[in-house]
């Protein structure tokens, strides 16, 4: 699902946090959105995924400029500290398909599907509290994903995570919108996660888009300045 | 010290005999403040999950206010009912003091506050949290609150066991708003009195074991909630 971004602004406590022109996010591809802590990264994503109301400007969904309400079931959100609820691991990843009323057969069937993926078939009777903080965030992932979302958005998801839950988080994300033409937003503090999985890149800085390419022209040929810096790490934040 | 043992031991003949007049005050006890607890549980189980988790102009005196009338003294429940359903009462004329159903308006004001701020205090932090989850899943309004209601049920069943222990523990509301009419709206606690005062300490200290009974599996429930 496209995204297209007109205007955005948001303060909090009178303080601008987030402002940006125009951004569009194409159909079917994965963008990633770099930054130092507190540039609007999240704002940005909880404003796209409904959670947070911009105070102006638009954000229209899908070829045909959708409102939110009207794809509010093909978006989802993966969080950098999910919360998982005090059940199994089974009827988490089930959460979403029990909410749209999915019949048990069909819920049961995609529900191991989705933790063969992330590697938890073994753990599908496990309480979700038991689990170490890698396995969480992949029980996040398989739920999120289960629903076949056409824009997924991904906040820090592997932030402080075991390199191989990283991995395994990083390979299924890739498959999962190759196999179904989903459009993937992904923050990353990350400059080589980045490089990993991006086919475009953007780069933010006090609530502004400040840099946006492919991935190689990012990385290998940056506009601006300040891009450069931050990718050799210049930048303290 | 005859008085004590005598007592005792007419009080297990009477739990044990199965006496129908102490029966009908347990069980009167037991019901009063049970309908109570799910009458206020209604509205104070979703009042405690929307002050918790919305921002709102003075919600912290709001839940200052709450949280001191947690410890009202029964005995001004029973004056504000007493006084509003009293004869000359703006509520007066549904000839209702001195009745069961005064004292359960009077319980559900009492366990009202209590419900209220052990939900809220359970929800506060992480109420947002968990309705941002579900929303990201796809859940509407309802799967939401009903989402949080299931991800705080200790802190709720915490809220519910605390007032209802409280309700059926309390004399002041109940005695002045039921009168302690024998057969009628006499309970546990203001029987105790009743019959202590008289010298019937065979009455008043089996009541008195079956309400320390009871005390104590609500806080081991309580306490069961609270450790898990
Ligand atoms: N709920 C909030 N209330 C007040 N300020 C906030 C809130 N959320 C975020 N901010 C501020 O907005 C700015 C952007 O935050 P955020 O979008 O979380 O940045 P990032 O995800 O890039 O680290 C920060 O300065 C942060 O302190
Ligand atoms: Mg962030």
């Amino acid at each position: 699902m496209k995204v297209q971004i007109s205007g955005l602004c948001k303060k909090y406590d009178g303080k601008p946090v987030l402002n940006i022109d125009n951004l569009t996010f194409e159909q079917g591809r994965i963008h990633v959105i770099i930054g130092p802590n507190g540039s609007g990264k999240s704002t940005l994503v909880n404003i796209i995924s409904g959670l947070e109301k911009a105070d102006h400007g638009t954000v229209a969904y899908g070829s045909n400029q959708k409102r939110f309400e009207e794809v509010r079931g093909s978006i989802t959100l993966v969080m950098q500290h999910p919360y998982l609820f005090n059940t199994t691991v089974f009827s988490n990843i089930a959460y979403g398909l029990r909410c749209r009323g999915a019949d048990k057969k069909q819920t049961e069937l995609l529900v191991k599907e989705a933790a063969e993926k992330v590697n938890l078939s073994a753990f599908l009777t496990r309480k979700a509290a038991t689990l170490s903080g890698g396995e969480m965030q992949r029980v996040a992932l398989a739920r999120a994903l289960v629903l076949k979302p056409e824009l997924l958005l991904l906040d820090e998801a592997t932030a402080n995570l075991d390199p191989e839950s990283i991995g395994i988080i990083e390979r299924v994300i890739r498959d999962f919108q190759t196999a179904t033409g989903a459009t993937v937003v992904f923050i990353t503090h990350n400059i080589f996660q980045a490089r990993r999985i991006a086919e475009r890149v953007y780069l933010m800085m006090g609530g502004r888009i400040i840099e946006e390419g492919s991935k190689e022209k990012t990385f290998g040929n940056p506009e601006s300045r300040i891009t450069r810096e931050f990718l050799r790490g210049e930048l303290i934040f | 010290m005859d008085n004590i043992t005598n007592g005792f031991f007419g009080a297990l003949e009477l739990i044990l005999s199965g006496n129908r007049e102490v029966y009908g005050i347990i069980g009167l006890s037991l019901v009063v403040s049970f309908v109570s607890v799910i009458i206020s549980m209604f509205f104070s189980v979703p009042l405690g999950i929307v002050i918790g988790m919305n921002r709102f102009p003075f919600r912290k005196a709001v839940i200052m206010i709450i949280n001191t009338l947690m410890g009202l003294p029964p005995v001004i429940a029973g004056l504000v009912v007493y006084l509003l359903l009293s004869r000359s009462g703006p509520l007066g004329y549904l000839r209702m003091l001195h009745t069961p159903q005064a004292m359960v308006i009077a319980q559900v004001l009492l366990v009202s506050p209590i419900i209220i701020g052990v939900t809220l205090a359970g929800v506060k932090d992480r109420g947002n949290l968990i309705q941002k989850t579900a929303f990201t899943l796809g859940a509407n309004r309802c799967q939401a609150l009903w989402t949080i209601i299931k991800e705080c049920r200790t802190s709720i069943g915490a809220s519910l066991v605390a007032g209802y222990g409280r309700a059926i523990s309390e004399v002041g509301a109940v005695m002045l708003v039921g009168g302690n009419i024998k057969g009628h709206t006499r309970v546990m606690t203001t029987a105790i009195v009743l019959e202590t005062n008289m010298g019937n300490f065979d009455q008043a200290i089996a009541i008195g074991i079956v309400l320390l009974v009871l005390f104590f599996i609500l806080n081991i429930l309580l306490q069961k909630y609270q450790g898990a």
